[in-house]
């Protein structure tokens, strides 16, 4: 029923890491891998593709969201539970394990599960066996063993240290928005702290292959240039002290920042505090969006120019924006037949360039088409595609693929200013709540002394998020600093620059 | 069984366990939320809540924008206990 593994670890790889090959071990397989690239890239180049078992029916699961955030590719490393693969780096002799299914993830008696789902209606486990009580904790029991995941290691974990900082300026993220922010806040005479949780600075312009239009002195350079240019800015400039894999967990009523580095649990006090933490992916509901195989689309972004891995041979992007086209065009470049690209809008009147490009290239692309359900359980074997609105069966098409690609809409990673924005009150009334935060000034949003800039401002667009961040940093610093000329200037310019841009869309 | 395509993938909530969750009078969603046990799982809400609050907003017949935000708490991302052991006053 399986293909042989060599048929899929047979072009996966676009390109070998440059790192040392080391070995590690998954499930009590030897498999080789890469030093320093994300265990789950070495997972998947090794032919993995059911990383996991869902807590209730044990449906197998495979990599999603590829950013760690979503629940899929949680193992067992090295005795420790709820490890992201995709976020961690591999090591030599790592020991891996599959958290969930019996005997593993890959192959789970317990699958059947699934298949006996109206025995478990919602609330089941607030309703069975309460009464008598004994019988409930024995039924308590049974659950924990079919629905848990992990176990605890053995050996205590080493101690964690805490440090305490202090800075004019805290910035919460290492993307478009935050790199900006940071420099903008530096050059206004401000002490800077820049935390970014992954292990390299950049954000979504890491995975933008196409020219930036980059306001300023860097126009025109692909977004992993950019990030090269700011990135080498930030670490020499020393007024910013940038800190990696190091995620800002919360904010706290007393404005302090909860930090938490590798084994370093930071205390951080800034006057200023600009979360731009950029945004989440929202997956597509359907009939088996959660099969293996089904990617979304920034996660695809992120295997492709990251991790240098395609996800498969033939691959159906379904999009509801530009994004998914972008994808699309992507995975063409690396070699992976796009068998149909399904866009839900129906842009009869105006065909987007990257459409075009699509259509030119030979792909079939479906305007006002949606994607209905997937065929196939452990992997997906085709995508059934068809004309949104109501259901139509009729005109369905099954387009076999062994990857699926979805691109919803980005939703904005935006807890943090949450955290600031209760006050005291436990529920957030509608109209107070960040989504629609007080705007202060064109481009410059806030809560308190908590700024949002870009995706996490809802912002769609890596020039407006470069835009936002040095507006979110130089006002910072203007208010912390004093205004210097050159600063006031440079903010006036950042500002009209962005009413330009608001201008030029809305005027199309 | 109804409608079985799932919107929680952390815990396994599928559109069906809201329609019901809603049909029994859970339709707060901080009522749903702490029912169904949608955005309490490892991703807290990530992947889950757009879809959530739509499909209830949905089931309700209210606007989207009308429906209130459950409650959003540190950790945003789940860490370990030690790290804030380390944290506290010493």
């Amino acid at each position: 029923m399986t293909a042989p593994t060599d048929a899929r670890r047979r072009g996966v790889r676009l390109d070998l890491p440059d790192s040392r090959r080391v070995s590690i071990r998954y499930d009590g397989r030897h498999l080789p891998a890469f030093e320093g690239e994300p265990l789950a890239a070495a997972l998947y180049a090794a032919g993995v593709r059911i990383f996991n078992r869902s807590l209730k029916y044990h449906r197998p699961r495979g990599l999603f969201c590829n950013a760690g955030y979503c629940p899929n590719c949680l193992v067992r490393v090295d005795g420790t539970p709820h490890v992201r693969a995709c976020t961690e780096p591999v090591r030599d002799r790592m020991e891996v394990e599959s958290e969930s299914g019996w005997p593993s993830a890959r192959f789970d008696l317990l699958a059947v599960l699934d298949q006996l789902g109206f025995l478990f209606p919602t609330g089941f486990q607030y309703r069975y066996f309460t009464r008598p009580r004994w019988l409930y904790h024995r039924w308590e029991w049974l659950l924990r063993r079919l629905a848990g995941h992990g176990r605890l290691g053995v050996d205590p974990p080493s101690p964690a240290q805490r440090s305490s900082l202090t800075a004019d300026v805290a910035v919460v993220g290492g993307g478009p928005a935050g790199m900006a922010a940071a420099l903008a806040a530096a050059r206004a005479g401000a002490c800077v702290l820049l935390f970014e949780a992954e292990s390299a600075l950049g954000g979504g312009l890491r995975t933008e292959p196409r020219p930036v239009r980059a306001p300023a002195l860097y126009d025109g350079l692909p977004g992993v240039e950019l990030v090269a240019r700011l990135a080498t800015e930030i670490e020499r400039h020393p007024a910013i002290s940038c800190h990696r894999r190091a995620l800002a967990f919360g904010y706290y009523a007393d404005g302090r920042l909860g930090v938490a580095g590798p084994g370093t649990f930071l205390s951080v006090h800034a006057e200023r505090i600009i979360v731009a933490t950029g945004s989440y992916e929202r997956p597509m509901v359907f009939d088996g969006c959660d099969r293996p195989g089904v990617f979304l689309a920034s996660g695809v972004r992120r295997m492709l120019h990251l991790w240098r891995i395609r996800p498969g041979a033939a691959a159906v992007v379904v999009t509801t924006s530009d994004y998914g086209l972008a994808v699309a065009l992507d995975l063409l470049n690396a070699g992976v037949t796009v068998r149909a690209v399904a866009d839900t809008r129906d842009w009869t009147s105006r065909e987007p360039d990257e459409a075009r490009r699509l259509r030119q290239s030979g792909v079939t692309v479906l305007p006002g088409h949606a994607v209905l359900s997937v065929a196939g359980r452990r992997s997906i074997r085709a995508a059934i595609l068809a004309l949104t609105g109501p259901a139509d069966r009729a005109t369905a098409w099954k387009v076999p693929c062994d990857h699926l690609v979805v691109s919803g809409e980005f939703w904005p990673a935006n807890e943090l200013v949450f955290h600031a924005a209760y006050r005291g009150s436990h529920v957030l009334r509608a109209e107070a709540h960040p989504m629609r935060p007080q705007i202060e000034r064109e481009g410059l949003r806030a809560v308190g002394p908590v700024h949002i800039a870009g995706n996490a401002a809802g912002v769609g667009d890596l020039v407006k998020a470069l835009l936002e961040g040095t507006i979110a940093g130089l006002s910072a610093g203007i208010a912390l600093r004093g205004a210097t000329p050159g600063a006031a200037w440079e903010l006036e310019d950042a500002v009209r620059a962005l009413a330009a841009i608001h201008e030029a869309s809305h005027g199309r | 069984m109804g409608d079985r395509r799932i919107v929680c993938f952390c815990l396994d909530v599928t559109v069906e366990d809201l329609a019901e969750a809603v049909r029994e009078g859970f339709d707060h969603p901080e009522l749903l939320k702490r029912f169904t046990a949608v955005l309490m799982g490892p991703c807290q809400g990530k992947l889950c809540a757009p879809n959530v609050l739509r499909i209830l907003a949905e089931l309700t017949g209210q606007p989207e924008e009308a429906l209130d935000v459950p409650t959003l708490r540190p950790p945003v991302r789940p860490i370990p206990i030690g790290l804030l052991a380390a944290g506290g006053e010493p």
